[in-house]
Order: structure tokens, then C-alpha cells, then sequence
């Protein structure tokens, strides 16, 4: 039943299979890291075995491990490629790395990773990337850059005075950041769940006005990045430098989450600070299309009075099936929300209108909305285009043409209740007119009376 | 042949009495033509009732009714709206078209038209304008009844 609702989903929108596709919990996904930057030779040994454990055990991936140097211009692994550009992996996660170039991994291959998972094939691609202050490679910035954005240069890190956590000769770059929603953490229950405090220590990003990036950890406003060597150099002041961002694909929902620390993903944190590895847990959910999924289950047109074409001032009733995954239960439940709206289009909406949430089936929440067509013809779109930061994009489009009244389809004079006096009036004409010509053909004759009276008055 | 203008001057008497009013002050302009506008008005009253005979006032009567009829139609639209315009244009276009049919009626009714008209044929002619405008006016009341829905 599973496999029909996901062939029915992809041929309904590009979206969906991507939505549906995270029901497997096992996608294939890759760590990418750099053995000189690991404290042990063995990755599961190293200080990102807990990350790897969160993502084996807790959330259940099928993980595979890869070093950078295997990728390196030198080494000939056809076989990566190859994969790579298959999207046998789903998931990417790029740790920091002190190469400067990866070839394989430019800017311009991480972009067609993201962009060519076809929804249709069932593909996925997210990438979780995560900065180091000391080592940015240049072709992960430029791949962020395209998306919007922009980490700090290097060595910069984030310093509050305020907000520091003591520790021994202390450059307050350990921050405790009170994680109040609104503040530090941008409002927004579908990426991560309120959180007490976190740890973080690590570098910045500014992000361009780009309305599918979300930011979601942003600095206390305290809070500034500078050059780590030279304080003077300060990058970014306040609030301004975010330090985790999600963007999310346009077309094909594809996720890219972006970190400014590696320390938030290493073991220290994750084991110290219980929110800390929620909120990693949080993010790698978000990003690997677990958490804020939502898929169109069904939507439809019906006539209240069915016939066989739409016609102006029809009344109609739009209805559209939204469900959201829920990765705990690993099943569809129903998606609620206030802000659906439907338009209905030809070159400007003639309506934008609110749906309204009618019942609740086994496929999930329908939100339907009865309404009259507008008195025009024409080819007309339904459109429902749901894009909400945080939840997967729904788009749901029906084209159907409203055709004018036929010249018997007016109504009738005798049912406006207006025209009642007018054709009143003309009967009444009638009614008198008759009257008046019966009267003049056998009424008495006064002309006789008058040439009487006239002929009378000349004797 | 002139009957009405015969009982025009059969009565002289306003023309006597306006003129030992016109020999009066200057002041009394403004009262003079007040005087001979209702004096007129009169004339032409004591004129059309001395004229008029039982057919002469159906006629009239049906013609107000038509005015009236008409009046109320254009009122009625001008406050509720002209949503089925065609049934206004039907309702109204009737009472008109009426109106001008029987007017027509009237003119080919008056004697005094008899030379005009008829070229002086017999009385008998006018009942061909009755008939006249009885097929004229099933014209206009069939073509209204299309009109209207």
C-alpha cells in the first residue's frame, strides 16, 4: 500500500516522493572527514564517535565512513564518483577538512548533488556541513555562498563577554547561549524544539535575504565575531552572525544544514550538555527529511451541483489532504494548521482565501473551502503553493477552464424579483390598452352630439 | 370645419379686460403678465373642455395613465437599479410606444385634422386609423413581450 501511495505521490508533484521517501529510516548516508584532524586513526574512535553513534543507533542510518585524502586529485576512486552522482547517498556530512581543494567536491558538483536528486526516482540529497574556525575549504564556502551563505573568514571566531563560560585563561569564546526563542534561537517548532542552553564555541555566517534560508541559531546580541589573532578585526557585530542556518531547496525540497562549529558535533558537548545533543539530533532530522515533512495526499474540485464543465458563479468546494511524517512513530499523521491558503488565478488571483479544516481522515487533515467562482471566463489555476520555513514545500496546482453562461442559462425575467414590476407595468398596458379600445368601439358617440349641437347653433 | 377655433373667439371677453390693464402704472408689468398667463392657461382649459367630447377624454385619460405608468417604471429604476435592464427597457419602451400610438390616434380622431390627414375624405376614415392602431399596437405588445425576458 505504501509503494502505490508513493507512485501516486510522485506523479502528483515533484514534492512528494521526497517527502514519502524519508519513511525509510535507513537512507544511505556519508561522513566525510580528514584523518589529520581526527584524534584517533579510527573514526569511531576519534572525538565525533558520538555523532556517529547518534546516527547509527538513535536515528538509524545506514552510515558509511569516507576520508577526505581518499579524494584527493591524486587518488583515482571511480567508484565515489560514481556514486556520488547516482545519489547513492542521500545524506552528505561534510566535516571540516584542512585540504583546500577537493575536486570532487566542488562547489559546482555539490550544487548538482542537491539539485538533480530526482524526486521522481525517489532520490534525496541533504548535505550537513559543518565549519571549523580553522579550517573553511574554499570550494564548501563557495558551494554555502551559492546558497546564501557566508561564513566567516577564517580563524574568526564568535566572543561575548556576557555570556562566556569560565574556564581557565579564557578568551570568552565558550559561550553558554541561553537559547530563548526569539533571541538566540529563531522562533520556529519545526527545525528544533525549545531548548534550555547550549554550548558552542566556534565560527559565524551572514546570510543573504534569500527567503529559503533559515536562520536558526543566531549570537546573543552581546555577542561579536572577530580575528581570533588580531581582535581588532572584527567581522560581524551582534545578532547579525548566525551560527547554524537550513536552507531549503525550491523545487525538490532537498535540505542543507550548516554549523560554525565542529565542537558542537564533537564528543565534549554531545555528552556534556543534554540540549546540545538534542539540538544536533534536531538538526540532523531536519536536514535528512525526518522532521518537518509534510505531503499532499490528495486535493480535488467538485462541482455542488456536478455537471459537465465549470461554468461562471459555480459553486464549488476545493478540497486538499495534508499529512505530516512523524519519524518517532514512523507514520503519517494529520498536518494542522491555520495558514492555508488557496488562490485561484488567471494572471492575477481573483480570490486568495483561507482554507478551512473540514475533517480528519486516515490519509490525513483535509481543509476544504465551498465558494462561487468568479464571474468571469477563462482558463483559471487552483492553486495551493504552501511554503512555510522549517516544513516541506506543497504545491498543488488544477487547471480548469470556467466557461461563460450558454444564452439559455440566464435566468429567466420572472425569477429577478426586480423585473416583477416592469412586467407588471406591460401587462397593465395591455389590460388597459383593451379596455381602452373596447371603450372607444361601443362607447356612446358624443361626436354625433357635438355636429347635433353644431348644426343646431348654425339654424 | 374650425369649430375650435370658433369657440376661441366665440368668448372675447379676456382680450377686453386685459386692456385697461395694460394702460395702467409701469409697476404693474410683473401683475400683468401673471394676469394674462393664468388668463391663457384658462383660455386654453375653457378651449380644450369645450372641445372635448367622451372619446376626446378616454383618449386623455388613457394617455395620463400611460404617463403615470411609465413614470412610476423610471422611478423604480432609478432607486432599485437597472439589474434586468432589458425588462426596465420592455416595461417602459411599452408605455411609450403606447403613448405615441395613441397620441397618433388622437391627431386622426380631431376633425380639424380631417383636411390634413384625410384630405378631406369622409368620417369613416378614422376608424381605419382605429384599425390602424389597433394592429400597430399587437406589433408593439408582441415585440415588448420578446423583449422582456
Amino acid at each position: 500500500m505504501f509503494i502505490n501511495g508513493l507512485r501516486v505521490l510522485a506523479f502528483a508533484t515533484s514534492l512528494l516522493s521526497v517527502a514519502a521517501v524519508s519513511v525509510t529510516p535507513r537512507n544511505d548516508t556519508l561522513i566525510l572527514f580528514d584523518p589529520k584532524l581526527l584524534a584517533d586513526d579510527a573514526f569511531t574512535a576519534s572525538q565525533f564517535s558520538e555523532l556517529y553513534a547518534k546516527l547509527t543507533n538513535e536515528l538509524h542510518y545506514n552510515v558509511h565512513t569516507k576520508s577526505y585524502a581518499d579524494l584527493s586529485a591524486k587518488s583515482d576512486d571511480a567508484k565515489f564518483e560514481l556514486d556520488f552522482a547516482n545519489h547513492r547517498y542521500a545524506n552528505l556530512v561534510l566535516l571540516p577538512t584542512s585540504l583546500k581543494k577537493l575536486p570532487k567536491l566542488s562547489a559546482g558538483k555539490l550544487l548538482d548533488f542537491v539539485n538533480d536528486a530526482s524526486p521522481e526516482l525517489a532520490q534525496q540529497a541533504n548535505v550537513f556541513v559543518v565549519s571549523s574556525p580553522k579550517h573553511v575549504n574554499d570550494d564548501f564556502r563557495a558551494f554555502l555562498n551559492e546558497l546564501g551563505i557566508y561564513p566567516a573568514p577564517k580563524n574568526h571566531r564568535v566572543v561575548d563577554h556576557f555570556n562566556y563560560v569560565d574556564v581557565e585563561a579564557s578568551k570568552h569564546d565558550l559561550l553558554r547561549l541561553p537559547l530563548v526563542s526569539g533571541e538566540n534561537l529563531v522562533a520556529n517548532q519545526h527545525i528544533v524544539r525549545d531548548l534550555d542552553s547550549i554550548l558552542y564555541e566556534g565560527s559565524a555566517a551572514l546570510i543573504s535575504n534569500s527567503p529559503l534560508l533559515i536562520p536558526v541559531v543566531k549570537a546573543s546580541r552581546t555577542a561579536y565575531t572577530a580575528n581570533s589573532k588580531d581582535a581588532a578585526d572584527v567581522w560581524a557585530l551582534g545578532s547579525q552572525a548566525n551560527l547554524v542556518v537550513a536552507f531549503q531547496g525550491a523545487e525538490n525540497n532537498n535540505r542543507v544544514v550548516w554549523l560554525g562549529s565542529d565542537a558542537l558535533v564533537g564528543n565534549e558537548f554531545l555528552v556534556a550538555e543534554t540540549s546540545n545533543s538534542q539540538l544536533v539530533t534536531d538538526l540532523l532530522r531536519w536536514c535528512f527529511q525526518e522532521t518537518g515533512v509534510i505531503k499532499l495526499a490528495d486535493a480535488s474540485l467538485t462541482q455542488t451541483h456536478p455537471a459537465r464543465d465549470l461554468k461562471i458563479s459555480d459553486e464549488v468546494t476545493y478540497a486538499i489532504t495534508l499529512a505530516l511524517w512523524n519519524p518517532a512513530t514512523a507514520a503519517w499523521e494529520p498536518f494542522h494548521t491555520t495558514d492555508l491558503q488557496l488562490e485561484v488565478i488567471m494572471l492575477d488571483p481573483y480570490y486568495r482565501v483561507f482554507l478551512q479544516e473540514a475533517e480528519e481522515t486516515a490519509s490525513g487533515v483535509v481543509y476544504s473551502r465551498t465558494f462561487k467562482l468568479p464571474d468571469h471566463h477563462g482558463i483559471f489555476k487552483f492553486l495551493v503553493d504552501y511554503k512555510q520555513a522549517g516544513l516541506a514545500f506543497v504545491r498543488d496546482e488544477i487547471v480548469r477552464p470556467i466557461r461563460h453562461l450558454a444564452n439559455d442559462e440566464f435566468p429567466r425575467s420572472w425569477e429577478l424579483t426586480n423585473a416583477w414590476v416592469y412586467i407588471s407595468g406591460a401587462v397593465t398596458v395591455v389590460v388597459a390598452w383593451f379596455v381602452f379600445v373596447v371603450l372607444m368601439l361601443y362607447s356612446d358617440d358624443g361626436e354625433k352630439k357635438v355636429l347635433v349641437e353644431e348644426s343646431k347653433k348654425d339654424i | 370645419m374650425a369649430k375650435v377655433k370658433k369657440s376661441v373667439n366665440a368668448d372675447p371677453d379676456p382680450v377686453i379686460k386685459i386692456t385697461p390693464v395694460k394702460t395702467s402704472a409701469a409697476a404693474a408689468v410683473t401683475t400683468t403678465s401673471v394676469v394674462s398667463f393664468t388668463q391663457t392657461l384658462q383660455k386654453t382649459l375653457e378651449a380644450y373642455k369645450s372641445s372635448l367630447t367622451p372619446k376626446f377624454a378616454l383618449i386623455d385619460i388613457f394617455l395620463g395613465f400611460l404617463v403615470a405608468l411609465g413614470a412610476l417604471q423610471f422611478v423604480f429604476c432609478c432607486l432599485v437599479g437597472n439589474f434586468p435592464f432589458n425588462a426596465f427597457l420592455g416595461g417602459f419602451i411599452s408605455t411609450v410606444g403606447q403613448f405615441v400610438l395613441t397620441v397618433s390616434l388622437r391627431l386622426q380622431f380631431d376633425d380639424e385634422n380631417r383636411v390634413a390627414i384625410w384630405k378631406g375624405q369622409g368620417k369613416e376614415m378614422k376608424w381605419r386609423a382605429m384599425g390602424d392602431y389597433i394592429f400597430a399596437s399587437l406589433v408593439l405588445h408582441f415585440i415588448v413581450y420578446h423583449f422582456i425576458n
